[in-house]
């Protein structure tokens, strides 16, 4: 098992790049996309971690070609990462001109709160 | 038949209204593709409709553009991150090329060699040949540090000239969007709502993004304001505030070292020092480059630099060992010499180590003979010092090492934390790419949207932000656990 550790890091990875490609253009609709991605990259990685700790004997070679790809896939995580806070930041820092905007500033100084009113959001 | 001819003549304002509609519409055709261009649509207004005084029909409105100037900042600043990012690419590959760590050239390749001479001097303490080679050797060794230094005085000298042109850029796109600025002052709202001059205004700042960091308000007459990291003014309505640099000593904290390279500093038009707010893009990287990472290296107004400290380390070990031996037994015994010479002070006598790598040299007084190879003791060994001096390659005392490791490995450690902020660097590149790939997917998204969609989006998307930003923390702390579990390389 541990000796495939490349080829399942690999196939995580893959779902991690296409879970930065749905982080690209980040609408909610999008971000729903990218969580069933990311699930699917978790229940591939948590195989491998398994994998690992029974079976922790690969060859000098396929040891170096899997830390080569974990780093690789830790760079894409990071990635992740990076991208889904920065499209938070935008949509926190939207909101928070909008506030100013509609209901000026409070006493110490932040924007106003934006009523967003009520939705109902079905989830599952 | 006046009301016959009121609805013809409604009818052909009417026309008129759809012809300018259709005429923004060519226009944003024939624009898809100019830089900083938003598309324009252009508001039909309902005319009053009660015959038989009002007639109805529509009549052309205002012309709106579908730039989110909040999008745009944002896509700026992102552009900004990523210029920074492209500028410590190019930084660092310069630098890398100065400490080449194949072993074939360079300061390695020269240690290598003299440890090797002095091993075979260690082999035939007397002959002539071995302490001859000894010599050549050391003197590769000072001329590899002297290039080094060189080479990294050079690399100073180009980013400094290089943050000169950059600012000179910022100078010249700042001063054609107060040629807009301008013009908009002198025709009023005409200019103010031209898409032309707004697209040119854009694109202006867009090419200013990758250099600077800044923020731009649009103002109510249509100017536009440019404040440098937001706070320094660069452009207020048609007054430009043009940047400069200098190289300069720090006052606060005051230079330690008076005649070291100097740290670049970009000044407002009133003469402040604005350093700090060019903390990003292309300017920032290059500051950052010749306040920090060079100084660190080659020395600066406050440090003595790791290349310096190498050389005086390395020199300054060398002699005494050199200077601990004899060259003859006598009697009286002869004692040795010191070997390399260097700089370490200003002509007033202060002290200065950034000239060590620079100065370093063999002392031309030494010949063959003059290098002591008995170490006294007791016991007395005839090849002792040499055998010391070979010792250095693989130090085993402290008093052999400098920070704790060998020359070779505190090389190394110079080229390998390079060759680090490099590959930093390079993956910074990459992520920045996608962060302004993400702000150009964002603003068409937003291009259109009105305020109350956009909030209801917002809400929506801290809600998924919460599923997803959990599943990318139990990746990373996985993806961890398997780096472990592989272990490190």
């Amino acid at each position: 098992m541990a000796q495939d550790i490349k080829a399942e890091l690999s196939e995580a990875r893959i779902q991690v790049m296409r879970a930065i490609e749905q982080l690209m253009a980040p609408a909610p609709a999008s971000l729903d996309e990218c969580a069933a991605i990311l699930q699917n990259a978790v229940e591939l990685i948590s195989v491998s971690c398994s994998g690992l700790r029974e079976d922790p004997v690969l060859t000098p070679d396929r040891r170096s070609a899997a830390q080569e790809e974990a780093r690789e896939l830790g760079r894409a995580v990071r990635q992740a990462r990076i991208l889904l806070d920065a499209a938070l930041e935008f949509h926190l820092q939207w909101d928070r001109r909008l506030g100013a905007l509609s209901g000026g500033y409070t006493p110490d100084g932040n924007p106003a709160a934006v009523g967003h009113g009520f939705r109902v959001v079905v989830l599952g | 038949m006046a009301n016959l001819l009121a609805l013809l003549g409604q009818t052909a304002n009417a026309l008129g209204a759809f012809d300018q509609v259709l005429e923004v519409t060519q226009n944003n055709v024939a624009n898809a593709s100019s830089p900083g261009y938003a598309s324009q649509s252009m508001q039909l207004n309902a005319q009053g409709f009660q015959p038989p005084d009002l007639l109805g029909g529509v009549k052309a409105g205002e012309m709106q553009s579908s730039r989110d100037e909040y999008a745009e900042q944002t896509l700026r600043q992102q552009t900004t991150g990523l210029g920074q990012q492209q500028q410590a690419v190019t930084n660092y590959t310069s630098l890398q090329n100065i400490f080449n760590i194949s072993g074939n050239t360079g300061i390695p390749y020269a240690l290598n060699n003299f440890f090797q001479s002095v091993s075979a001097w260690g082999q035939a303490p007397n002959d002539q040949n071995a302490r001859q080679q000894v010599l050549a050797q050391a003197t590769n060794v000072a001329q590899a540090f002297n290039q080094t230094a060189s080479h990294l005085q050079q690399l100073s000298q180009q980013t400094y000239t290089q943050t000169q042109s950059t600012v000179q850029q910022v100078n010249e796109i700042v001063g054609q969007i107060q040629a807009f600025n301008q013009t908009i002052i002198n025709s009023g709202s005409a200019a103010a709502n031209d898409p032309g001059v707004d697209a040119n205004v854009h694109a202006a700042l867009d090419n200013l993004s990758s250099l600077i960091n800044f923020s731009a308000t649009k103002q109510a007459n249509g100017t536009t304001t440019i404040l440098l990291n937001g706070n320094t003014p660069l452009l207020v309505g048609a007054q430009q505030y043009s940047l400069g640099a200098n190289l300069v000593y720090p006052s606060s904290p005051p230079a330690i070292y008076t005649n070291a390279p100097p740290e670049t500093q970009i000044v407002a038009s009133d003469g402040t020092d604005v350093t700090a707010d060019c903390s990003a893009g292309q300017l920032g990287a290059l500051l950052q480059m010749n306040n920090s990472v060079l100084p660190s290296i080659q020395g600066g107004p406050s440090q003595e630099g790791s290349l310096n400290q190498m050389a005086q380390g390395f020199a300054d070990t060398v002699n005494q060992l050199l200077t601990s031996g004899n060259i003859s037994e006598g009697p009286p015994p002869q004692p040795g010499v010191p070997l390399f010479t260097y700089s370490a002070t200003n002509s007033d006598g202060s002290a200065n180590p950034t000239f060590a790598a620079s100065t370093l040299a063999v002392d031309p007084s030494v010949t063959p003979d003059k290098l002591a190879a008995i170490n006294p003791g007791p016991p007395e060994v005839s090849n002792g010092i040499p055998l010391a001096l070979a010792n250095l390659a693989n130090p085993t005392s402290a008093a052999e090492e400098i920070n704790g490791v060998s020359y070779t490995q505190f090389y190394g450690n110079i080229a390998t934390s390079v060759g680090y902020q490099l590959q930093s660097a390079q993956n910074g590149v990459q992520v920045q790419q996608s962060l302004v790939a993400q702000a150009q997917n964002q603003i068409q998204q937003v291009s259109g949207v009105d305020i109350n969609q956009q909030a209801m989006i917002a809400v929506e998307f801290q809600r998924a932000y919460e599923a997803n930003s959990q599943l990318i923390t139990v990746l990373n702390q996985l993806t961890q656990d398997t780096i472990n579990l592989l272990g490190t390389p």
